[in-house]
């Protein structure tokens, strides 16, 4: 496993979501355009494909800068399988709710990982 | 009298459960303050025009006030925290987003903003109970394996 110093440099706090998950989060200050214009957010409107959604995840998971990347819920589900198969420690992925889909229990990685583990 | 295998699996298992309740409660919580936030959101829309509070107004410039500090994490232990690091300004932080939105906000949009800075905060706390349940799960089924090959 990597040194503690190495996770120094993992500050930000990354997202993807709806506008108003991605408005809210950035009055939050998560905001981040570093210096190649490469935000920490995503804004997932009608318009955005599935392939854009894993794309900026996919570039999320490998940046060294970013230590917790938050997703709306209804939003993971568009790339359950690429979430699915992610199993690093860092970034951290959480699954939140947004205002038009309320937390689902049932759909929670954690919960699911729980059941496993208890053999359900 | 030491502790037997099973009775060490038995006691990580119980810690699991706990840090499983913990996370249960801060979901509840924290689910709470983003819909109470959402809802107060909303309502500065509605005040100040849609038009006036929507990417549109998003900094180009971004710097984050509010980030995360990871303290040292061992393998096998649970330990180790990730908690949010706010700066202002005039410690090199980026700043204030509200002020993205023009300089006479309405007061909705700023309650909104507390909302989402005290939503963030039960957000990172989940994210250090998600990584705390990972790596409890991993010991107990590395615990299960070991006394397995004993029996």
């Amino acid at each position: 496993m990597a040194p503690p110093a190495a996770h120094k440099e993992r500050t930000l706090i990354a997202a993807i979501g709806d506008e108003d998950t991605i408005t809210g989060l950035l009055l939050a200050g998560i905001g981040d355009i570093d210096i190649h214009q490469r935000p920490n957010f995503l804004v997932v409107d009608s318009k955005t494909t599935q392939g854009q959604i894993e794309e900026t995840f996919t570039s999320f998971t490998k940046r060294k800068d970013i230590a917790i990347i938050l997703i709306n819920q209804h939003v993971a589900e568009e790339i359950r399988g690429i979430l699915d198969e992610y199993n690093a420690a860092f970034p951290t992925v959480l699954e939140i709710p947004s205002k038009d889909h309320p937390y689902d229990p049932s759909k929670d990685s954690v919960l699911k990982r729980v059941q496993l583990l208890l053999g359900d | 009298m030491p502790d037997t295998g099973a009775q060490l699996t038995d006691t990580k298992l119980l810690q699991h459960f706990a840090t499983l309740a913990q996370y249960q409660h801060t979901r509840e919580r924290s689910s709470a303050a983003l819909k109470q936030a959402f809802f107060v959101l909303a309502q500065a829309r509605r005040s100040a025009g849609y038009s006036r509070i929507s990417p549109d107004q998003y900094s180009g410039h971004a710097q984050p006030i509010a980030t995360v500090n990871i303290n040292a994490m061992e393998p096998d232990s649970s330990d180790g925290t990730m908690a949010v690091a706010r700066r202002n300004e005039d410690s090199g932080g980026g700043v204030d987003p509200l002020l993205w939105f023009g300089m006479l906000v309405p007061p909705t949009l700023r309650e909104a903003q507390s909302g989402f800075v005290e939503a963030l905060d039960g957000l990172v706390a989940l994210a250090q109970m998600k990584r705390e349940l990972e790596l409890q799960a991993e010991a107990i089924t590395k615990s299960t394996q070991e006394n397995s090959i004993k029996d």
